[in-house]
């Protein structure tokens, strides 16, 4: 079974983009927007290109799409400030949202896609209020309360992991799907290559870089291996519990 | 197949139309947000209001009107003044005494930094740092020297060092990071050393270190807490003489320091010769004195891991400074 809307990319942008609201709510619109226009095209227009041009045609179109639409939104009209690794992962999202297109449900139905698409949506909006309120005590950049038990743990991946694995893991009781076809490589790679668990003093930055890089994808890749064997709800199953564990390896790896 | 099709499209333009809501929505809520009102609108309301200056052409000064008594004596001026922050421009309002230099109050009018770093400027014991101080301020310590002391702004003494304050940075980025040294002498003994590193973003390695966000080891001391241990080697000893390296830049002359020293030596032997001299030397104004000894300038504290909301603030406040006492003529 596979996800019906572009599910890799909601988790990308559940780690990532859901520190504070303000982010949250346009990247979930715009990942929606852009995987339902993607979908389209490729409905009217790539079926009837061959396959190997097709592939090369929508990855570009989405990767380029995500890219400047990202730009203008953010930059142009909101008028935010973008760093140089924001919008590698807005590369990343096209990049996931092109993997969905093209190897998502071949039997497209919109109007489900909407639904979960806005599921997802709400998800992503709820994880960033539970984020940027923990850990400022605002939401959308209005401070609701003075609370003691702040804490700067949330703005951390680590709890973009762990609540996306928890937030797949509802959609996917909800939307009943059962043992959903999904890589979580796809979305704990873009991760580990732009935030990094640790660094080493004592090397060369690019080497250490690269040390923390591998000592994640290796602890992420064996315990996928174990989860394998694992008694596991299908709710939970490949992505959510891929996520979750990545959380684990963070929280122990940001330790040294 | 080709009702699928209609039906895609009609989805497009759902979307569509609820994208175009969401980020016309998050426009006004972000603007709400970081203006409290439109700065347009201020500047308007203040340019309505009694004793409105004319700002054409002042750069960074959004508005200024004088502010008077009952019998129309000016009893202070009220300037509004923007500065490019992180993201987007700072705007204070400053409130000078009618000397047109020494700060009354600040307030913020908008801003749209991170929160939990330049959005602290927002809080009061930052703000009411600059109750009652002069006008041109400084960060502490980096304050000009005073023209009524040495010319380098080192002052003699009968000791091996020259009072100042001589502060030192690195040419190059090192992992990631370049380092600073401040070396403060009084009396002709070093009574201060502050060493950090700063990266790219503008965080210092010493607030990273004590947030749990630049961590070394689990169960020893952490950068920061290093970086001190250090100076206070260098206050104790008025030297870094005994500070031995091995080849890997570590030192077993400080308990529990275990990171590389090479960059603290490199900036403090560098510090302690300007000392010698007193060439390079800022004036030493005390932590504590928030305005200078002949009451030229003020001294503030910089905000935590936000560089550049730190120097935006410095930049409003020293315009607005600039502009009215222009205006005023003193």
């Amino acid at each position: 079974m596979k996800a019906r809307y572009p599910m890799e990319a909601f988790a990308l942008a559940m780690v990532i983009f859901s520190q504070n609201m303000r982010d949250a709510l346009i990247t979930g619109i715009l990942i929606l927007l852009i995987a339902t226009l993607g979908l389209v095209l490729d409905g009217s227009v790539g079926i009837r290109l061959p396959k190997w041009s097709r592939i090369s045609c929508s990855i570009i179109l989405m990767v380029s799409l995500t890219y400047s639409l990202f730009q203008i939104v953010l930059r142009a009209i909101l008028g935010y400030n973008i760093d140089t690794s924001t919008s590698i992962f807005h590369i990343f999202l096209g990049l996931l949202i092109a993997n969905h297109i093209l190897y998502g449900e071949e039997d497209r139905n919109y109007n489900l896609l909407l639904l979960e698409g806005a599921g997802a949506f709400a998800t992503l909006l709820i994880i960033s209020i539970i984020r940027e309120f923990m850990a400022e005590g605002t939401v959308y950049g209005f401070k609701l309360a003075e609370i003691n038990f702040r804490s700067n743990g949330f703005t951390h991946v680590v709890a973009g992991f762990i609540l996306a694995g928890l937030g797949l893991a509802v959609l996917n009781k909800i939307f009943k799907y059962k043992d959903v076809k999904s890589e979580g490589i796809y979305v704990i790679l873009p991760v580990a290559l732009l935030v990094q668990p640790f660094t080493i003093d004592s090397i060369e930055s690019s080497v250490g870089m690269v040390i923390a890089i591998l000592a994640v994808m290796f602890m992420v890749y064996s315990i996928n291996k174990h989860l394998v064997f694992s008694k596991l709800s299908k709710e939970i199953k490949n992505l959510p519990a891929e996520l979750v564990s990545a959380g684990m390896v963070y929280m122990i790896l940001s330790m040294f | 197949m080709k009702d699928n099709r209609l039906k895609g499209i009609i989805a497009l333009a759902v979307v569509t139309v609820i994208s175009f809501g969401v980020i016309y929505g998050s426009k006004i809520l972000v603007k709400d947000n970081t203006t409290n009102g439109n700065t347009t609108d201020n500047n308007q309301n203040q340019q309505d209001l009694p004793g409105a200056i004319d700002v054409s052409g002042a750069e960074g000064i959004v508005s200024a009107r004088e502010l008077t008594d009952d019998s129309g004596n000016v009893t202070g001026y009220s300037v509004v003044s923007e500065a490019k922050g992180f993201a987007k421009p700072v705007t204070w309002e400053i409130i000078f005494e009618n000397d047109a230099k020494t700060i009354r109050e600040v307030k913020v009018v908008s801003h749209a930094e991170t929160p939990g770093y330049g959005a602290n400027m927002e809080e009061e014991s930052y703000l009411n740092q600059f109750k009652g101080i002069k006008a041109p301020i400084y960060l502490k310590g980096q304050a000009p020297a005073s023209d009524a002391g040495s010319e380098s702004g080192a002052s003699d003494t009968t000791e091996g060092f020259k009072d100042g304050i001589y502060r030192v940075e690195s040419e190059e980025m090192d992992n990631g990071y370049y380092y600073m040294l401040t070396l403060k002498v009084e009396n002709g003994a070093i009574t201060n050393v502050v060493f950090d590193g700063m990266n790219e973003l503008g965080e210092y390695k010493s607030y990273l270190s004590s947030v749990g966000k630049y961590v070394m080891t689990e169960d020893g001391l952490t950068w920061k807490e290093q970086a001190d241990a250090l100076a206070q080697y260098v206050i104790e000893h008025q030297s870094v003489e005994g500070l031995a390296v091995d080849e890997n830049g570590k030192t077993d002359a400080v308990a529990g320091v275990s990171i590389s020293i090479n960059n603290f030596l490199e900036l403090a032997e560098k510090a302690l010769e300007m000392a010698a001299t007193g060439e390079g030397a800022q004036n030493a104004g005390g932590d504590n004195a928030p305005v200078s000894a002949d009451g030229e300038f003020g001294e503030i504290d910089a905000i935590s891991g936000a560089t550049f909301t730190t120097n935006a603030i410095l930049e409003l406040v020293n315009n607005a400074y600039e502009f009215i006492k222009n205006y005023a003529g003193k």
